[in-house]
């Protein structure tokens, strides 16, 4: 029996063995364009010479041929006099037809560039090929109408992405324009081939031709069970359940007036009942700037560590020799932390202010767990920088890193301000501490306030959102009132002190209206036995009995049995809280009941998701990347540690396809060699395993990446296509 | 590796018996058999014997000899699991038929192939010499992974990855954290003790980034005493402790780039590849017109004999491409016989294992070169380019004209006339 499989097998030609894939694309994909590429110039060619396509598509190239003319890119003016006059005109930033070529042989052989669902213009021709798998009900289809004449929600978020990577306003007026123009191209990486290099458009055009076919028999492998990256139900086909919309509602109103009577009551107390907003809040800053002290002097000064505990710190950190760690102590618990006086994770706890129920974030300043400090930074909305004023302090913290392979990387004062940016904190209070050793001089805090702004400035903060202040951990000065000490108090009038500044931030918004998505930082059981999953929502809401399903993990849904949000129990979590979920396996009892994961096998950056809207692991895409302080140009093949919101993974850059211009997002260089400091560029990654990703434009706090490498942040990114 | 027989020429057809006998020799093994070899080894076969009182299955071994259709290799088990169709006449499999075999440390097989190349031949002498041997541990450690690897003469290969979900501090489930951090600890000291062998390695590096290390450290110094691990307690001087910024295998670089480190290592060829890519990148923030990238401007710069040292990673020439292998081999050879120095591995560079053939090439040109270097980088070379360069040249694309400008001033002799 087993001889005779094995000889049917054996019939299979072996040619085909080789490379099924690349088989059936050179069948697919005729007539082959890049022969048509090779013929004639490749900017030359113009929609109207291209093979016939189906009509829709042809339409679509048309415009946005249109508009690429209309906006006028470099390479469209000197392309006619280009092949009779000789070097002169030649720019070398077009692509030349060896470009093109290579593109569509790499593009065809890797057989992967499938349509995105419902972003990119070959979204139709898939869709309708999986219409007996997926077929869209009716709402879905109203719904995509109704996006498709108000494509604001896609355009803002792409706007968005563009702000946060410090880019200017032209290309935002520009990403909007567009997605008016052409609601199925509103994609940024879509829009740069297309735009720019026509040639490219076409291939790309038969390509989805072709793999139309291929995402139908990915259709065929899950017919209706855990999704493929693009079988999956777009993330705007969502509306959330009746009843949990309801509840999300009566809560947000509270919520509001909750807000609005603390700014007209100040003195409502937190214990009164009224729901907070939450406000996640990471302390950031160089290793022994005195984060951790400050935080266990402000958690002291708040009521919130009892004499009894606080006596005991006192008196080991004197018995252990390090009585200025007494406060850091409150926060750094593991007995190697304490020995060592340095933070190694992130600490997390939570206390009160009038505003807000704060989830504080200590993070470690040490250089080598900045790891783990982008973990805890990519949970909070706001942030504490903590800079050491004393003398020399600042300007360890500061310093730049020295270039070259050996080179030392620079302070972490910068590493985390641009980490902190790039990792969506928008908001900022920037703490100057040990100023008692200059005597509280103003002269130093203007100094090191003065030396910031500009770096802070550049890395992506605004001016308005950083407040500046000075205070004193282990003193306890500015903390929760104004300075006792006369030096200080003297010219520190009128400036907040810590708590104050902490009121000052303005909550984030919520996306409740998004499909669930929960990253796990922690995994335990509890004493139920019931596996309890701890993490900030990113977007949706939760309520006892919702079915929720994890990713990467089994495929059954799990049911919600109890919530926790700010230690105490809930019956609804939106999104912006931190939560501990406790689950249940989803058919009800019977078989493995509460048990049925086992704590051990769920890593942090597994993603609790809604189970019709689960998200996908992926192992290759597109990220938007600005690159940092890099010792040595970056090149494809490059090695680099992965970090996005939790998880963390090993992983390569794969592909430089373009260098962008950072204001308007052009392309100015297609497939580029290298990346060098400062640049902002389109790379295709691959991780070894895979991660729980979303595009920026869909959930922001999971559609952001950093690449690190020995010891140092390499780049810094957006996710702007996700490919397999 | 033991070589047992041979009989091959360059370029001709030939065999090998070897034994391979640590578990680098497999990865040569690995490298060696491709699509379409011979492989001759002992395997086993489930037969039907008819005994007259029905039918019985009876496990029988053979030597069969196979024609290879798939290579799979379990760095972890150290074997090489091998399917093809059989070219053995026997009664027991029918020929044709598809059999698979394992190939096994400590035991002997015969490779045929209808074609030697330089780079073969190499490789069956690197691992032959026994001059070359693995010759450093590594334990890369972080809070909850490891990897243990053990860096060779010849190849770096991860034996042991130990992953561990460990519990935050803060909470109900603080408790836990001391519980999974010492079951993590215990793992990865069991795979220390399975996959380091003391009597080949010459020292021990326990790296990571931050404390991890030194925890793992005193945790395995107490631990060899309390089971009474001998290797261990008697090699003690043999550990040392050295800086990673993370875990991952690709981390490796920094530790064998580490000086202390380095002095021990340096006749292996890990060291000597990570110096040459050290180098390479110097070079690219210093004078980026010499530091060739990719294969269109690597073979190019090859095809006029500039280059003096070429890094290219070794899956390139695992892939199953006859005519794309060749290509590369002669790459490879031209630079040798120009003079220059030619490294196939690229391990450090953490491209290895994952992707079939879609490796790196990295190029140093010589001094002289410098200006055409230049050239070539404006140029933009791809690889398609219709590269030959002939006697005469006639370019209409300003792209290739660029690049034949390169080559003509290079000199007359190769491109005699050039017309744009």
């Amino acid at each position: 029996m087993g001889q005779q499989t094995y000889r049917i097998l054996s019939y299979y030609p072996i040619l085909s063995t080789i490379k099924p894939a690349r088989c059936c694309f050179s069948l697919a994909a005729k007539p082959d364009p890049s022969i048509k590429a090779l013929q004639q110039p490749a900017y030359l060619v113009t929609p109207h010479l291209a093979p016939k396509k189906a009509p829709q598509q042809q339409q679509q190239q048309q415009q946005s041929s249109a508009k690429a003319t209309a906006a006028t890119v470099p390479g469209a003016a000197p392309d006619g006099g280009s092949t009779s006059s000789g070097l002169e005109p030649f720019r070398f930033d077009t692509p030349s037809p060896d470009d093109v070529v290579r593109g569509a042989q790499e593009r065809r052989g890797g057989a992967i560039p499938l349509p995105q669902p419902s972003t990119s213009a070959a979204a139709a021709p898939s869709l309708s090929a999986n219409k007996n798998f997926l077929r869209p009900s009716p709402m879905m289809q109203q719904q995509r109408q109704q996006q498709q004449q108000t494509p604001g929600i896609g355009a803002e978020a792409a706007a968005d992405g563009v702000a946060a990577l410090s880019l200017g306003p032209s290309e935002i007026a520009q990403v909007s324009s567009e997605a008016g123009a052409s609601p199925a191209s509103s994609h940024g990486a879509a829009r740069h081939h297309q735009h720019h290099h026509h040639a490219h458009g076409h291939e790309r055009a038969g390509a989805s031709v072709g793999s139309s076919g291929n995402s139908h028999s990915n259709a065929l492998e899950h017919p209706g069970g855990l999704h493929g990256l693009h079988t999956r139900r777009a993330v705007k086909e969502y509306v959330m359940e009746a009843d949990l919309e309801r509840e999300v509602e009566a809560a947000a109103v509270a919520e509001a007036a909750a807000s609005n009577n603390v700014d007209s009551i100040p003195s409502a107390s937190s214990s009164s009942g009224v729901p907070l907003s939450p406000l996640h809040l990471v302390v950031l800053g160089h290793v022994d700037a005195g984060k951790s002290s400050l935080m266990g002097r402000l958690l002291h000064e708040l009521g919130l560590v009892s004499a009894r505990d606080d006596h005991k710190f006192q008196r080991d950190a004197a018995a252990a020799g390090k009585g200025s760690f007494a406060w850091a102590w409150v926060l750094d618990e593991r007995p190697e932390e304490r020995e060592r006086g340095v933070t190694v994770d992130v600490a997390m706890t939570r206390f009160n202010t009038r505003r807000f129920a704060v989830t504080l974030l200590d993070a470690p300043g040490h250089r080598d767990f900045v790891p783990n400090m982008i973990a805890g930074a990519a949970q909070a909305d706001a942030a504490l920088l903590l800079v050491d004023g004393s003398p020399g302090g600042f300007e360890a913290g500061f310093s730049e890193g020295t270039g070259g392979l050996h080179g030392t990387p620079g302070g972490q004062t910068r590493e985390h301000a641009v980490l902190a940016r790039s990792l969506g904190i928008e908001q900022m209070a920037v703490v100057i501490s040990k100023l008692d050793t200059v005597g509280y001089d103003k002269a130093r805090f203007d100094t090191i306030r003065a030396a910031l702004l500009p770096y802070l400035k550049s890395v992506g903060f605004k001016e308005s959102s950083l407040q500046w202040l000075p205070a004193s951990g282990p003193l306890g000065e500015n903390l929760v009132g104004p300075p006792q000490d006369p030096n200080l108090a003297a010219w520190w009038t009128s400036g907040p002190h810590v708590v104050g500044a902490i009121d000052a931030f303005n909550p984030r918004e919520r996306a409740t209206s998004k499909p669930l998505r929960m990253p796990i930082t922690d995994v335990f059981k509890s004493k139920t036995g019931a596996i309890v999953l701890g993490g900030k929502v990113e977007g949706g809401a939760l309520k006892p009995g919702s079915k929720v399903v994890l990713v990467p993990g089994p495929s059954q849904p799990f049911s919600v049995r109890s919530l926790e949000a700010s230690g105490s129990p809930t019956h609804l979590v939106r999104a912006g809280d931190s939560v501990e979920v406790a689950l249940v396996a989803g058919h009800g009892g019977g078989a493995g009941g509460g048990g049925a994961i086992d704590p051990s096998n769920v890593a942090a950056g597994a993603v609790l998701c809604h189970p019709d809207f689960p998200a996908v692991l992926v192992t290759r895409f597109e990220l938007r990347v600005v690159v940092l302080d890099v010792p040595v140009p970056l090149l494809r093949g490059h090695v680099v540690t992965l970090h996005a919101h939790v998880a963390r993974e090993e992983g390569h850059i794969t592909a430089l396809l373009a260098t962008l211009d950072p204001r308007t997002g052009d392309v100015i260089k297609s497939r580029p060699r290298c990346l060098t400091k400062g640049q902002t560029a389109l790379v295709e990654v691959t991780a070894v395993r895979g991660l729980v990703l979303e595009e920026y434009a869909d959930y922001r706090a999971l559609g952001r990446v950093a690449l690190r490498e020995g010891g140092r942040t390499l780049a810094v990114g957006i996710v702007t296509r996700l490919l397999e | 590796m033991k070589l047992l027989a041979e009989s091959f020429a360059k370029g001709a057809e030939g065999y090998i018996k070897l034994l391979p006998e640590e578990a680098e020799d497999m990865w040569h093994v690995y490298n060696l058999a491709r699509e379409g070899d011979h492989i001759t080894a002992t395997t086993f076969r489930k037969v039907q014997v008819d005994k007259g009182t029905g039918a019985d299955t009876e496990r029988l071994k053979l030597k069969l000899t196979l024609q290879v259709e798939t290579i799979e290799f379990d760095a972890e088990g150290g074997v090489i699991r091998i399917k093809g169709r059989n070219l053995t006449e026997s009664e027991h499999i029918k020929l044709g038929a598809y059999h698979s075999l394992e190939l096994e440390l400590g035991r002997a097989f015969t490779l045929f192939k209808a074609a030697w190349d330089a780079l073969d031949i190499e490789r069956v002498r690197q691992a032959t010499d026994v001059a070359l041997s693995a010759d450093l541990a590594a334990v890369l450690i972080t809070e909850g992974l490891a990897n243990v690897c053990l860096v060779g003469g010849s190849t770096t290969l991860v034996r042991a990855r130990v992953e561990a979900n460990l519990p935050r501090k803060r909470g109900a489930a603080a408790l836990g954290y001391d519980k999974a951090w010492n079951r993590f600890l215990e793992h990865v000291f069991n795979a220390v003790v399975r996959h380091v062998d003391f009597s080949v390695v010459k020292c021990l590096v326990i790296a990571g980034p931050g404390f991890a290390k030194d925890q793992f450290k005193d945790y395995m110094d107490a631990e060899a005493v309390r089971r009474d691990v001998r290797p261990l307690i008697e090699n003690k001087d043999k550990m040392m402790l050295a800086s990673a910024s993370t875990a991952y295998k690709h981390s490796l670089k920094e530790v064998l780039s580490c000086p202390g480190i380095a002095a021990r290592i340096k006749d292996t060829k890990a060291a000597r590849e990570v110096a040459v890519l050290q180098d390479f990148y110097d070079l690219l923030s210093t004078d980026s017109s010499r530091a060739f990238y990719g294969p269109g401007h690597v073979f190019a710069a090859a095809e006029l004999g500039a280059i003096q040292v070429l890094l290219i990673s070794d899956s390139l020439f695992r892939i199953n491409h006859v005519e794309k292998r060749r290509k590369y081999a002669e790459l490879v050879e031209g630079v040798r016989e120009a003079g220059g120095e030619a490294l196939v591995g690229g391990q450090p560079l953490g491209v290895g294992e994952q992707d079939e053939g879609r490796g790196c090439c990295w190029g140093r040109l010589r001094r002289s070169f410098r200006r055409v270097g230049l050239y070539f980088h404006t140029a933009s070379v791809q690889a398609s380019s219709p590269r030959r360069v002939g006697q005469r040249a006639v370019v209409s694309d300003p792209h290739t004209a660029l690049w034949a400008k390169g080559c003509w001033l290079l000199g007359g002799a190769r491109l005699r006339s050039l017309r744009i």
